[in-house]
């Protein structure tokens, strides 16, 4: 493993007794790197990123990145709140990506609380940053418990209504980053739905059962088992998974956590449990990466190199009044809570 | 009965007011479909070890895909294949300026290249099978070009498994020739995943590097010491996301031509230029030609938007292409060897694909 160039940023390692360590960094709250052991205690960073800071700014596809303050897509960026509209950067084909051109990826958080095994990043995003209305105060909290899980806990308050969406955008590769490809990754995952997307990637409002196509993974299955199955437009649309599963059981009363997913790749044998309390996962499976980005241990990354679990709410959801509300008022907190746990089978 | 090989012809559909003829050469354990079209390799069905034929050759199952711009899948390739920067060349003291289809170059012949256009058809035979024989006319200043080229190209198919490409082009003036097939393989069969698993090796000691355009600079450079060197079998996997090498980063992978080991007292002989090989399936191919260089291409550029053949998508690195030729921009580039073609002396040039399993002389 190569040691990673900071400059332009703060870097921050997370420790165990077990040998698991995370580097997170002020940019972008991103996760840098996951060190964790396989089968036979071998170590290896399982999340894609750069060796250098400064390939973070200039060419980063969100590797490991907290995106918001509106993750995933608004269809055309456009949505009404309170009978105003608003208008944020169309900055992916005609759509919204990840809450514009400068979104929360590309910002400096700052740091506070760090004590080894956990901490906390803060960032302000003033009334109309990237046109979203609201003065959004956000945290997010990283733990590295001793059981081997990651524990990301998000909050936000804002000082008029607004719409809040948070994700982190981690490519994983459970064989090691720059390994090859995921497709060899048998994933489970806890949804008996999906969300139909258009050809922009845009959730057509339709909840689709899983049973009978492609995005059945109700039971573990390879995923490059049906990701070639031209036959389903869905696929085609997204030039593999990258789409919304509905988690089973989620409902906007309860903040318990559930697993979404569970991924465990043969090679190694590491597993990644991925709990969330959000009601939707983003499952990509790298099809944007095509060989352009060399990777933090000196390898290129080719499409299908690493696959994201970007637990949050559904795309597009100020335009959905259907889909869970994504809405932030005045005196209510958001919170969210992802856990990635890693174990070796 | 194995080494009788048959031909069937039928009728393809249409294209540009001309009928598409389809032409399946089997000889009794491996079969080959070639379209009049393009003179393109539609299938070639090879057994695996256990003697089962997938289809190893990227592409589509109708025509209508074919008459639409597609990553050239089995298509033959002219007047110029690969890359000519810039998009004009000199010959005897005239400049002539081709079409330039990518920004500073042209790409594999120009706008139209030769796969995009309806090729006669006639039976002959080969070492007394029988064989397809399509022909094209070029005509003079054809994208530029200069002379009417007169292209035809023979596929046939041995009892012993090899697919043999005999091209002869012959022009009324002075001309630049390269030809080339731009199939697409996956010894596991199309549609069905990454060639990452696929293992590689080339008799090729050098290779032409190139600029960030993916023009050649005129270098001929040892593969000794670099990612390059196939000379030894490798994992294809292994060799495609090193990146130590800023050669592989700018083409997002091989993408690169090999210049082909060759006694210099046999400058246009058939010689070797490697063998690839699936694990999996046991299934392998060798490759040689009568070319001085051969364009390995991991088909970087594939993106998981094309539905192929078994109508699955084909996504980045799912086949290889050898595609044997003159060194890329050869008229640019003095130092490498000519590709002018003078109507006293035709072009001729064979490559031939043989299908086996395993690596039988040095396997355990």
């Amino acid at each position: 493993m190569t040691v990673f160039d900071p400059t332009g940023t703060d870097a921050h390692t997370l420790g165990n007794s077990r040998g698991m360590a995370v580097t997170i960094l002020g940019y972008g709250a991103i996760i840098q790197s996951i060190v964790v052991p396989d089968r036979d205690g071998l170590l290896a960073n399982v999340v894609l990123g750069f060796d250098r800071f400064s390939e973070y700014v200039e060419k980063s596809p969100y590797f490991g990145a907290v995106v918001g303050r509106y993750a995933n897509r608004i269809a055309g960026g456009a949505f009404r709140l309170g009978g105003v509209d608003y208008q944020v950067p169309v900055n992916n084909g005609p759509n919204s990506l990840h809450g514009g051109i400068e979104g929360f990826d590309r910002q400096h958080w700052t740091t506070s609380g760090s004590d080894g095994s956990s901490i906390t990043l803060r960032h302000s995003s003033a009334d109309g940053d990237q046109g979203y209305p609201g003065n959004l105060a956000v945290s997010i909290t990283y733990t590295l418990t001793e059981a081997n899980q990651l524990q990301l806990e998000y909050t936000a308050t804002t000082d008029a209504a607004t719409v809040v969406n948070l994700s982190n955008h981690a490519y994983f590769n459970l064989g090691g980053e720059g390994s090859g490809s995921i497709l060899d990754h048998v994933t489970q995952l806890n949804a008996g739905y999906f969300l139909p997307v258009d050809a922009s990637l845009i959730p057509t409002g339709e909840v689709a059962p899983v049973a009978g196509t492609p995005f059945d993974f109700t039971n573990p299955k390879v995923i490059g088992r049906n990701i070639r199955d031209g036959r389903d437009i869905q696929i085609g649309y997204g030039r593999g998974y990258d789409h919304t599963f509905v988690l089973d059981g989620w409902s906007a009363d309860s903040s318990d956590l559930a697993v979404a997913a569970v991924i465990t790749d043969p090679g190694s044998g590491r597993r990644l449990t991925v709990s969330t309390d959000q009601p939707g996962v983003q499952f990509y499976t790298g099809n944007f990466l095509d060989g352009t980005c060399t990777g933090s241990s000196g390898r290129v990354y080719r499409q299908g190199d690493g696959l994201c679990l970007e637990t949050q709410h559904f795309p597009n959801s100020p335009n959905q009044p259907r889909f869970p509300t994504t809405e932030l008022e005045p005196g209510d907190m958001f919170r969210s809570k992802t856990i990635f746990g890693f174990s070796a089978e | 009965m194995a080494n009788l090989v048959t031909m069937q012809r039928s009728n393809y559909g249409e294209a540009d007011g001309q009928t598409v003829e389809r032409f399946v050469l089997d000889n009794g354990a491996m079969s080959v479909a070639i379209l009049s079209w393009g003179a393109i390799i539609q299938e070639i069905w090879a057994p695996d070890r256990a003697g089962t034929r997938a289809n190893v050759n990227l592409g589509f199952a109708t025509l209508e895909p074919y008459l639409q711009k597609h990553p050239h899948f089995g298509a033959v390739l002219g007047r110029f294949a690969n890359r000519l920067g810039p998009s004009s060349f000199e010959l005897d003291g005239t400049t002539y300026a081709v079409t330039e289809n990518k920004p500073g170059f042209s790409a594999h012949g120009g706008a139209k290249p030769f796969d995009m256009y309806p090729w006669t058809a006639k039976e002959t035979s080969v070492d007394g099978h029988p064989a397809v024989e399509l022909g094209f006319v070029s005509p003079d200043g054809d994208e530029g070009y200069p002379g009417t080229l007169t292209v035809s190209l023979t596929y046939s198919l041995s009892p012993s498994h090899e697919l043999k490409l005999d091209y002869v082009a012959s022009t009324d003036k002075p001309t630049v020739v390269n030809l080339t097939n731009h199939a697409y393989f996956n010894l596991a069969s199309e549609g069905s995943g990454s060639i990452d698993d696929h293992h590689l090796q080339l008799d090729c000691s050098y290779y032409t590097p190139t600029d960030a355009s993916q023009v050649t600079t005129g270098e001929i450079t040892p593969v000794e010491g670099t990612v390059f060197d196939f000379r030894s079998e490798r994992r294809i996997g292994d060799a495609l996301r090193d990146a130590r090498d800023p050669q592989l980063k700018l083409a997002r992978g091989l993408d690169h031509n090999f210049v082909i080991d060759r006694p210099h007292d046999l400058p246009r002989s058939i010689v070797p230029v490697g063998r690839l090989l699936d694990p999996g399936s046991g299934r392998a191919m060798r490759v040689a030609t009568s070319e001085p260089g051969v364009q390995v291409y991991a088909s970087n550029s594939l993106d998981g938007s094309i539905a192929g053949h078994s109508g699955r998508l084909y996504r980045q690195g799912d086949a290889i292409c050898f595609e044997t030729q003159a060194f890329p921009n050869a008229p640019n580039r003095p130092n490498f060897p000519s590709t002018v073609v003078r109507p006293d002396a035709p072009y001729r040039s064979t490559t031939i694909y043989t299908f086996e399993t395993e690596w039988s002389d040095d396997r355990v």
